[in-house]
């Protein structure tokens, strides 16, 4: 704070001196105009006595003797004038002429007045940005200050802590602790949208009672998820740490609050969980809207947190898959939807057309066949590259390559219910053991893709399966969308998985 | 000047009166910043008299050869022809623009000299400090 005090002390200082040397040269500028009008005028007076001067052919007048005396006398020779040109010049010419030099000397003149001009109204809009600067430092201007508060607060974290056991992997207390910050930069947001630097300071009572209520949503949601949970695709409540959960309900109702709150904010919000790590994976959308959240800014101070990637739920079976929790739900219900309507509808494709993820392309963009939704395989999975001739790239497309061929036909769909009641709850990092049980096989990606029509290749894996029809291409689409962000999660994930097998 | 002024104000600070104002840093820095200043107002005579000499060769366009052409020497106005005028007065600007030109050479080393000096007196004065805080760190 002492460093704060003394830039505070240096700023009004160092702007008293700009606007100082501002005033300064102002003055210089207007002095220089004074000046350069007087000749102006003088070469004005100067013309006139030249067009009357040839009027006559001599004139009386008191010719001055030095400094104190004048004498009577005569002027004559009234056209012929020597005129001094610059520069110890001297030119003899008529009135006329001289009238010319006159006017092209005061065409000079004009031009310097005019330069003078324009610096001096430059010189004090510059003066005014310097006051307006100074006033938007000391008051509520639009700028603002963008602070980053690290705090240790206990807020309640309901299930059992996680304790780190890698320096990568943060104890998850801090998610508790930035809640509160996030709200109040929901807060903030939504009530300093004019500006009013006093609403910054929240009282504790409203953090508390917000952290409270959120609880309590998230102990409503996680009942939900366990009753949902029944599905291959049911999240992750149980064996992920409380607070990631508690994060990601807050996340999820934070930015319920703040759509109520701010519409424009809303993404905002909901992604400015804190995660204390700027964790490699960043969703797209935490990404953007962190920008807009450090964008945001109109209020003196801004709370600004590190993003946090929505909680990685484990989505069933021995598959790899890491989906963000919103989007988790999201597919969970279309998985459900499908499920019902994939026989006979075909029009089950207009249901889910927003797209929020990656993985939603898939889930979007289905074929049809047989009077049942057959989603498109990405490239990347094994199962599109059944025959082509590279490799698969991820660990849960060669387990779909490895179950393929050795479980086929309904034990395989059994193989994935089995998997995915198995793994319900485990969180990502027992998928690579898991995988690798049935397979023992780890392959790179060779380099090649050949690019295969899908169909005939998940025609008889889906026929054979329908009742994981939903999960599996769920799943695959959380794998395409994930498998990107998979590969760093790894090394992670087999530590955790070695400390859950504990378990 | 005023540069140097603080500059003397800084040196003693920092070194006290062990340090002998002769030093050679110092000297060099004095000299260089009168040298700029010289070289400075030095220029600002050449623009004013460039300035000059292009509106007296303009006028000297808008006469004709009927006028006669004086050019003060001394005490004496001394007759001169109009071209001939007009020539001394073109060979006076070119004169006067590589004046400039090597004003603004002489400017541009000068600063850069300058600039030296200061990044000495600033790295001595960073070991001033550091042999101070040692002994306050000791005691």
């Amino acid at each position: 704070m002492a460093g704060n005090m003394n830039a505070n002390y240096d700023l009004p200082q160092g702007v008293e001196r700009l606007k100082e040397e501002h005033r300064k040269v102002v003055k210089d500028c207007k002095g220089q105009i004074t000046h350069w009008k007087k000749v102006e005028k003088d070469y004005e007076s100067l013309q006139e006595r030249l067009v009357t001067l040839p009027d006559k052919l001599s004139y009386d007048i008191m010719v001055p003797f030095g400094p104190l005396a004048f004498m009577p006398g005569k002027l004559v020779h009234t056209n012929e004038l020597t005129v001094l040109l610059g520069d110890n010049w001297f030119a003899k010419c008529s009135a006329k002429q001289a009238e010319t030099l006159v006017e092209h000397r005061k065409k000079h003149v004009k031009n310097k007045l005019d330069d003078l001009h324009k610096v001096m109204k430059n010189f004090q809009s510059r003066a005014g940005f310097t006051e307006d600067l100074e006033k938007m430092t000391n008051d509520n201007g639009d700028f603002v200050d963008i602070k980053e508060k690290v705090e240790e607060e206990e807020a309640g974290t309901k299930g059992k802590h996680r304790v780190a056991h890698k320096p990568k992997s943060k104890p998850k207390e801090e998610y508790v602790v930035q809640l509160e910050e996030e709200r109040e930069e929901e807060e903030e947001e939504a009530e300093g949208e004019d500006g009013e630097s006093s609403k910054r300071v929240l009282s504790e009572e409203e953090l508390w009672a917000r952290l409270d209520e959120l609880e309590r949503m998230e102990d409503e949601q996680d009942e939900r998820d366990r009753m949902d949970s029944t599905d291959t695709n049911g999240e992750d409540t149980s064996s992920s740490s409380s607070e990631e959960e508690k994060e990601a309900e807050a996340g999820r109702e934070a930015q319920v609050n703040g759509q109520s709150q701010c519409e424009n904010q809303a993404s905002v919000s909901h992604i400015v969980q804190v995660n204390g790590i700027a964790k490699p994976q960043h969703d797209e959308e935490a990404k953007e809207d962190d920008d807009e959240e450090e964008e945001g800014s109109s209020l003196p101070t801004i709370y600004f947190c590190h993003t946090v990637e929505p909680k990685k739920v484990r989505i069933n079976t021995g598959k790899n898959t890491t989906l963000k929790f919103s989007d988790r739900k999201e597919q969970k219900q279309q998985g459900k939807r499908k499920k019902k309507n994939g026989k006979t509808n075909s029009h089950s494709i207009q249901e889910h057309h927003k797209i929020t993820s990656p993985s939603d392309i898939y889930r979007v963009f289905v074929d049809v066949l047989n009077g049942e939704l057959v989603p498109r395989k990405s490239i990347l999975k094994s199962r599109s590259r059944e025959n082509s001739v590279c490799s698969d790239t991820s660990e849960s497309s060669t387990a779909d390559f490895e179950e393929r061929r050795t479980f086929f036909g309904r034990a395989q769909s059994h193989d994935d219910a089995t998997h995915s009641d198995a793994s319900d709850g485990i969180t990502e990092e027992d998928s690579p053991s898991i995988s690798l049980y049935p397979n023992g096989r780890f392959e790179a990606f060779s380099g090649t893709v050949v690019e295969k029509d899908p169909l005939p290749s998940s025609i008889p894996h889906l026929t054979i399966a329908p009742p994981a029809l939903p999960t599996i291409p769920e799943r695959k689409q959380e794998e395409v969308s994930s498998e990107v962000p998979q590969e760093p999660i790894k090394r992670v994930s087999k530590f955790k998985a070695a400390r859950l097998q504990q378990k | 000047m005023s540069f140097f002024l603080f500059l003397h104000r800084c040196f003693c600070k920092v070194f006290g009166s062990t340090v002998n104002m002769d030093s050679p840093v110092m000297i060099c820095c004095m000299c260089h910043i009168t040298d700029v200043s010289k070289s400075m107002s030095a220029r600002q005579k050449l623009e004013a008299q460039l300035t000059e000499n292009n509106i007296v060769k303009e006028e000297l366009h808008l006469l004709d050869s009927q006028n006669t052409v004086y050019k003060l020497i001394g005490p004496v106005l001394v007759k001169q022809d109009l071209d001939e005028a007009k020539a001394t007065v073109g060979k006076r600007l070119e004169y006067i623009n590589g004046e400039i030109q090597r004003y603004e050479t002489l400017l541009k080393d000068m600063e850069r000299k300058s600039e030296q000096h200061r990044e000495v007196l600033a790295s001595l004065q960073q070991e001033y400090q550091r042999a101070q805080g040692i002994p306050v760190a000791k005691a």
